[in-house]
Protein backbone atom coordinates (compact mmCIF):
# COMPACT_ATOMS: atom_id res chain seq x y z
CA UNK A 1 0.00 0.00 0.00
CA UNK A 2 1.96 2.98 -1.20
CA UNK A 3 0.03 6.24 -1.63
CA UNK A 4 -3.44 5.45 -2.90
CA UNK A 5 -5.99 8.23 -3.36
CA UNK A 6 -8.74 5.95 -2.16
CA UNK A 7 -8.76 3.22 0.48
CA UNK A 8 -11.50 0.73 1.27
CA UNK A 9 -11.33 -1.13 4.56
CA UNK A 10 -13.43 -4.28 4.55
CA UNK A 11 -14.05 -6.06 7.87
CA UNK A 12 -17.49 -7.51 7.09
CA UNK A 13 -18.22 -11.18 6.83
CA UNK A 14 -19.06 -12.33 3.36
CA UNK A 15 -22.77 -12.81 2.81
CA UNK A 16 -24.95 -13.04 -0.31
CA UNK A 17 -27.08 -10.21 1.05
CA UNK A 18 -24.40 -7.58 1.08
CA UNK A 19 -21.90 -8.79 -1.51
CA UNK A 20 -23.53 -7.36 -4.66
CA UNK A 21 -23.99 -3.95 -3.07
CA UNK A 22 -20.47 -3.91 -1.70
CA UNK A 23 -18.96 -4.89 -5.04
CA UNK A 24 -20.99 -2.23 -6.81
CA UNK A 25 -20.01 0.54 -4.39
CA UNK A 26 -16.39 -0.56 -4.41
CA UNK A 27 -16.26 -0.62 -8.18
CA UNK A 28 -17.75 2.86 -8.39
CA UNK A 29 -15.35 4.27 -5.84
CA UNK A 30 -12.34 2.74 -7.55
CA UNK A 31 -13.36 4.19 -10.90
CA UNK A 32 -13.46 7.68 -9.40
CA UNK A 33 -9.87 7.62 -8.21
CA UNK A 34 -6.48 7.45 -9.87
CA UNK A 35 -5.19 4.87 -7.43
CA UNK A 36 -6.91 2.73 -4.83
CA UNK A 37 -6.14 0.18 -2.16
CA UNK A 38 -8.54 -2.38 -0.75
CA UNK A 39 -7.57 -3.78 2.64
CA UNK A 40 -9.29 -6.92 3.93
CA UNK A 41 -9.02 -7.28 7.69
CA UNK A 42 -10.57 -9.53 10.32
CA UNK A 43 -13.68 -11.28 9.05
CA UNK A 44 -13.23 -9.28 5.87
CA UNK A 45 -10.63 -11.79 4.68
CA UNK A 46 -13.54 -14.20 4.28
CA UNK A 47 -14.54 -11.96 1.37
CA UNK A 48 -11.39 -13.05 -0.40
CA UNK A 49 -12.84 -15.79 -2.54
CA UNK A 50 -16.13 -13.92 -2.99
CA UNK A 51 -14.54 -10.83 -4.48
CA UNK A 52 -11.66 -12.59 -6.22
CA UNK A 53 -13.54 -12.63 -9.49
CA UNK A 54 -14.32 -8.95 -9.20
CA UNK A 55 -10.76 -8.04 -8.26
CA UNK A 56 -9.02 -6.90 -11.36
CA UNK A 57 -5.38 -6.93 -12.20
CA UNK A 58 -5.73 -3.18 -12.77
CA UNK A 59 -2.39 -1.76 -11.69
CA UNK A 60 -4.20 1.19 -10.13
CA UNK A 61 -5.68 -1.03 -7.43
CA UNK A 62 -3.64 -2.57 -4.64
CA UNK A 63 -5.55 -5.56 -3.21
CA UNK A 64 -4.22 -6.16 0.30
CA UNK A 65 -5.05 -8.82 2.85
CA UNK A 66 -4.13 -8.58 6.52
CA UNK A 67 -1.44 -11.16 7.11
CA UNK A 68 -2.48 -12.04 10.65
CA UNK A 69 -6.19 -12.19 9.88
CA UNK A 70 -5.52 -14.59 7.02
CA UNK A 71 -3.18 -16.77 9.06
CA UNK A 72 -5.83 -17.14 11.75
CA UNK A 73 -8.32 -18.45 9.23
CA UNK A 74 -6.43 -20.32 6.57
CA UNK A 75 -2.75 -20.55 7.26
CA UNK A 76 -2.15 -22.85 4.36
CA UNK A 77 -3.90 -20.71 1.79
CA UNK A 78 -1.67 -19.20 -0.80
CA UNK A 79 -2.66 -15.75 -1.93
CA UNK A 80 -3.13 -15.41 -5.63
CA UNK A 81 -2.57 -12.33 -7.69
CA UNK A 82 -3.74 -9.58 -7.52
CA UNK A 83 -3.99 -10.06 -3.74
CA UNK A 84 -0.98 -9.64 -1.50
CA UNK A 85 -0.25 -9.66 2.22
CA UNK A 86 -0.05 -6.39 4.12
CA UNK A 87 0.10 -5.22 7.71
CA UNK A 88 -2.01 -2.90 9.80
CA UNK A 89 0.96 -0.59 10.03
CA UNK A 90 1.08 -0.26 6.25
CA UNK A 91 -2.68 0.28 6.18
CA UNK A 92 -2.58 3.18 8.62
CA UNK A 93 0.40 4.78 6.93
CA UNK A 94 -1.61 4.80 3.71
CA UNK A 95 -4.74 6.12 5.43
CA UNK A 96 -2.82 9.24 6.41
CA UNK A 97 -2.17 10.02 2.76
CA UNK A 98 -5.43 8.97 1.12
CA UNK A 99 -7.97 11.50 -0.08
CA UNK A 100 -10.95 9.30 0.69
CA UNK A 101 -11.46 6.26 2.90
CA UNK A 102 -14.51 4.01 3.08
CA UNK A 103 -15.02 1.26 5.60
CA UNK A 104 -17.32 -1.70 5.64
CA UNK A 105 -17.26 -2.62 9.31
CA UNK A 106 -18.23 -5.79 11.07
CA UNK A 107 -21.25 -3.93 12.39
CA UNK A 108 -22.66 -3.83 8.93
CA UNK A 109 -22.74 -0.21 7.95
CA UNK A 110 -20.58 1.51 5.43
CA UNK A 111 -19.30 4.98 6.00
CA UNK A 112 -17.74 7.26 3.49
CA UNK A 113 -15.35 9.61 5.19
CA UNK A 114 -14.55 13.12 4.24
CA UNK A 115 -11.70 13.81 1.92
CA UNK A 116 -8.50 14.97 3.51
CA UNK A 117 -8.73 18.72 3.47
CA UNK A 118 -6.33 20.43 1.16
CA UNK A 119 -3.23 21.42 3.07
CA UNK A 120 -3.98 19.18 6.04
CA UNK A 121 -0.84 17.54 7.28
CA UNK A 122 -0.36 14.04 8.55
CA UNK A 123 0.28 15.49 11.99
CA UNK A 124 -3.19 17.00 12.07
CA UNK A 125 -4.90 13.89 10.76
CA UNK A 126 -7.37 13.07 13.51
CA UNK A 127 -8.68 9.56 13.20
CA UNK A 128 -11.86 8.22 14.76
CA UNK A 129 -12.64 4.51 15.07
CA UNK A 130 -16.30 3.68 15.66
CA UNK A 131 -17.46 0.44 17.23
CA UNK A 132 -21.20 -0.20 17.33
CA UNK A 133 -21.39 -3.97 17.24
CA UNK A 134 -20.95 -6.68 19.87
CA UNK A 135 -18.18 -9.13 18.99
CA UNK A 136 -19.48 -12.49 17.84
CA UNK A 137 -16.48 -14.30 19.25
CA UNK A 138 -13.10 -13.84 20.90
CA UNK A 139 -11.34 -13.48 17.57
CA UNK A 140 -13.58 -10.66 16.41
CA UNK A 141 -13.03 -8.91 19.71
CA UNK A 142 -9.28 -9.33 19.42
CA UNK A 143 -9.12 -8.07 15.84
CA UNK A 144 -11.15 -4.98 16.68
CA UNK A 145 -8.74 -4.25 19.52
CA UNK A 146 -5.83 -4.77 17.12
CA UNK A 147 -7.27 -2.16 14.77
CA UNK A 148 -7.02 0.32 17.63
CA UNK A 149 -3.59 -0.88 18.74
CA UNK A 150 -2.31 -0.62 15.18
CA UNK A 151 -3.14 3.08 15.17
CA UNK A 152 -1.76 3.49 18.68
CA UNK A 153 1.50 1.80 17.72
CA UNK A 154 2.11 4.56 15.18
CA UNK A 155 1.21 7.18 17.79
CA UNK A 156 -1.53 8.57 15.56
CA UNK A 157 -4.03 11.09 16.85
CA UNK A 158 -6.79 8.54 17.31
CA UNK A 159 -9.93 8.10 19.39
CA UNK A 160 -12.30 5.17 19.66
CA UNK A 161 -16.03 5.76 20.03
CA UNK A 162 -18.20 2.92 21.31
CA UNK A 163 -21.96 3.02 21.13
CA UNK A 164 -24.90 0.63 21.41
CA UNK A 165 -23.91 -3.01 21.45
CA UNK A 166 -20.32 -1.97 20.84
CA UNK A 167 -19.99 -1.46 24.58
CA UNK A 168 -19.85 -5.25 24.89
CA UNK A 169 -16.18 -4.95 23.91
CA UNK A 170 -15.51 -3.14 27.18
CA UNK A 171 -17.50 -5.36 29.51
CA UNK A 172 -17.00 -8.68 31.24
CA UNK A 173 -14.15 -10.98 30.33
CA UNK A 174 -13.45 -9.08 27.13
CA UNK A 175 -12.53 -5.83 28.81
CA UNK A 176 -9.00 -6.67 29.97
CA UNK A 177 -7.50 -6.36 26.50
CA UNK A 178 -8.81 -2.80 26.18
CA UNK A 179 -7.49 -1.90 29.64
CA UNK A 180 -3.97 -1.60 28.24
CA UNK A 181 -5.19 1.27 26.07
CA UNK A 182 -6.20 3.35 29.06
CA UNK A 183 -3.56 2.04 31.49
CA UNK A 184 -0.82 3.27 29.15
CA UNK A 185 -2.65 6.27 27.71
CA UNK A 186 -2.44 4.91 24.17
CA UNK A 187 -5.57 6.62 22.87
CA UNK A 188 -8.86 8.12 24.05
CA UNK A 189 -11.88 5.90 24.53
CA UNK A 190 -15.34 7.45 24.39
CA UNK A 191 -18.78 6.02 24.93
CA UNK A 192 -21.82 7.60 23.30
CA UNK A 193 -25.28 7.54 24.77
CA UNK A 194 -26.77 5.70 27.70
CA UNK A 195 -25.02 2.77 29.27
CA UNK A 196 -27.61 0.11 29.92
CA UNK A 197 -26.81 -3.48 28.98
CA UNK A 198 -23.02 -3.39 29.03
CA UNK A 199 -21.22 -1.64 31.86
CA UNK A 200 -17.71 -0.64 30.74
CA UNK A 201 -14.94 -2.02 32.93
CA UNK A 202 -12.42 0.27 31.28
CA UNK A 203 -11.95 3.95 32.04
CA UNK A 204 -13.99 5.75 29.37
CA UNK A 205 -15.18 9.26 28.69
CA UNK A 206 -18.92 9.52 28.28
CA UNK A 207 -20.44 11.69 25.59
CA UNK A 208 -23.98 12.74 24.88
CA UNK A 209 -25.26 12.93 21.31
CA UNK A 210 -23.99 16.46 20.86
CA UNK A 211 -20.56 15.56 22.22
CA UNK A 212 -20.30 12.57 19.91
CA UNK A 213 -21.31 14.75 16.97
CA UNK A 214 -18.49 17.14 17.83
CA UNK A 215 -16.03 14.28 18.00
CA UNK A 216 -17.12 13.07 14.56
CA UNK A 217 -16.99 16.57 13.14
CA UNK A 218 -13.42 16.97 14.33
CA UNK A 219 -12.19 13.78 12.71
CA UNK A 220 -10.51 13.82 9.32
CA UNK A 221 -11.08 10.12 8.86
CA UNK A 222 -13.73 7.92 10.44
CA UNK A 223 -13.39 4.17 10.23
CA UNK A 224 -16.40 2.09 11.13
CA UNK A 225 -14.98 -1.09 12.58
CA UNK B 1 9.77 -25.99 21.15
CA UNK B 2 8.12 -24.94 17.92
CA UNK B 3 10.06 -24.12 14.77
CA UNK B 4 10.48 -20.51 15.93
CA UNK B 5 12.02 -21.60 19.23
CA UNK B 6 9.00 -20.81 21.41
CA UNK B 7 7.98 -23.27 24.10
CA UNK B 8 5.07 -25.42 23.00
CA UNK B 9 3.71 -25.40 26.54
CA UNK B 10 4.10 -22.06 28.38
CA UNK B 11 3.64 -24.03 31.59
CA UNK B 12 7.09 -25.49 31.07
CA UNK B 13 8.68 -22.08 31.52
CA UNK B 14 10.91 -21.17 34.43
CA UNK B 15 13.76 -18.72 34.82
CA UNK B 16 16.11 -21.67 34.57
CA UNK B 17 14.58 -22.61 31.22
CA UNK B 18 15.01 -19.02 30.02
CA UNK B 19 18.65 -19.04 31.11
CA UNK B 20 19.25 -22.29 29.25
CA UNK B 21 17.59 -20.95 26.08
CA UNK B 22 19.78 -17.85 26.29
CA UNK B 23 22.91 -19.93 26.88
CA UNK B 24 22.20 -21.90 23.72
CA UNK B 25 21.75 -18.63 21.83
CA UNK B 26 24.94 -17.22 23.34
CA UNK B 27 22.92 -14.37 24.87
CA UNK B 28 23.56 -13.07 28.37
CA UNK B 29 20.37 -12.23 30.22
CA UNK B 30 21.48 -8.97 31.84
CA UNK B 31 19.25 -7.01 34.20
CA UNK B 32 17.60 -5.01 31.41
CA UNK B 33 16.87 -8.10 29.36
CA UNK B 34 15.36 -9.74 32.44
CA UNK B 35 13.31 -6.62 33.07
CA UNK B 36 11.86 -6.81 29.55
CA UNK B 37 11.17 -10.54 29.82
CA UNK B 38 9.31 -10.08 33.10
CA UNK B 39 7.46 -7.03 31.81
CA UNK B 40 6.28 -8.95 28.75
CA UNK B 41 5.14 -11.86 30.94
CA UNK B 42 3.24 -9.52 33.27
CA UNK B 43 1.63 -7.69 30.35
CA UNK B 44 0.58 -10.95 28.72
CA UNK B 45 -0.94 -12.21 31.97
CA UNK B 46 -2.83 -8.98 32.55
CA UNK B 47 -3.99 -8.12 29.02
CA UNK B 48 -3.80 -11.40 27.13
CA UNK B 49 -1.23 -10.19 24.63
CA UNK B 50 2.32 -8.86 24.52
CA UNK B 51 2.84 -5.09 24.77
CA UNK B 52 3.29 -2.67 21.94
CA UNK B 53 6.87 -1.49 21.55
CA UNK B 54 5.89 2.03 22.64
CA UNK B 55 4.36 0.60 25.81
CA UNK B 56 7.55 -1.28 26.65
CA UNK B 57 9.59 1.88 26.05
CA UNK B 58 7.29 3.91 28.28
CA UNK B 59 7.45 1.28 31.03
CA UNK B 60 11.23 1.06 30.77
CA UNK B 61 11.51 4.81 31.28
CA UNK B 62 9.22 4.51 34.31
CA UNK B 63 10.58 1.33 35.88
CA UNK B 64 14.27 1.45 35.05
CA UNK B 65 14.97 5.17 35.35
CA UNK B 66 16.04 5.07 31.72
CA UNK B 67 14.63 8.42 30.67
CA UNK B 68 16.29 8.25 27.27
CA UNK B 69 14.98 4.76 26.52
CA UNK B 70 13.66 4.30 23.00
CA UNK B 71 12.88 1.52 20.57
CA UNK B 72 16.61 1.56 19.74
CA UNK B 73 17.34 0.70 23.37
CA UNK B 74 15.08 -2.32 23.09
CA UNK B 75 16.61 -3.39 19.78
CA UNK B 76 20.05 -3.26 21.36
CA UNK B 77 18.79 -5.80 23.88
CA UNK B 78 17.24 -8.12 21.29
CA UNK B 79 18.26 -7.15 17.74
CA UNK B 80 16.04 -9.79 16.14
CA UNK B 81 12.90 -8.15 17.54
CA UNK B 82 12.64 -7.03 21.17
CA UNK B 83 9.06 -8.01 21.89
CA UNK B 84 9.16 -11.23 19.92
CA UNK B 85 12.44 -12.33 21.45
CA UNK B 86 11.35 -11.33 24.95
CA UNK B 87 8.22 -13.43 24.42
CA UNK B 88 10.36 -16.38 23.40
CA UNK B 89 12.57 -16.18 26.50
CA UNK B 90 9.43 -15.56 28.58
CA UNK B 91 7.94 -18.84 27.44
CA UNK B 92 5.11 -17.12 25.57
CA UNK B 93 3.80 -17.90 22.08
CA UNK B 94 5.14 -16.03 19.10
CA UNK B 95 3.24 -12.71 18.86
CA UNK B 96 0.65 -13.27 16.17
CA UNK B 97 -0.36 -9.72 15.48
CA UNK B 98 1.00 -7.88 12.45
CA UNK B 99 1.11 -4.58 14.30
Amino acid sequence: MSKPDYIALIRRKSSPDILPGLEHELHDAIQKHDSSAVFLHGDGVEMLSAIASAASSDARVDWCVCKTSLERRSAAETLRSPFRLATLTAFYESVLLARHVDSWGAGGKSFGTRALASGASEASHRLLLEVGFAPLDQRQHRETLEMALGAAALELDVSVLFFGDGLAHLAGGLAHGWSQVTDFGLLDIYVEGPIDRFQPEVAVQRLDTAGAALLRAGAVTILTL
Amino acid sequence: MDTDGHLLDPGDWSETVAEEMARRDDVELCDLRWWLIRFVRDHYRKYGMPPLMRVAVKAMRRDCGAEDASSKTLYRLFPDGPISEACRYAGLPRPESCI
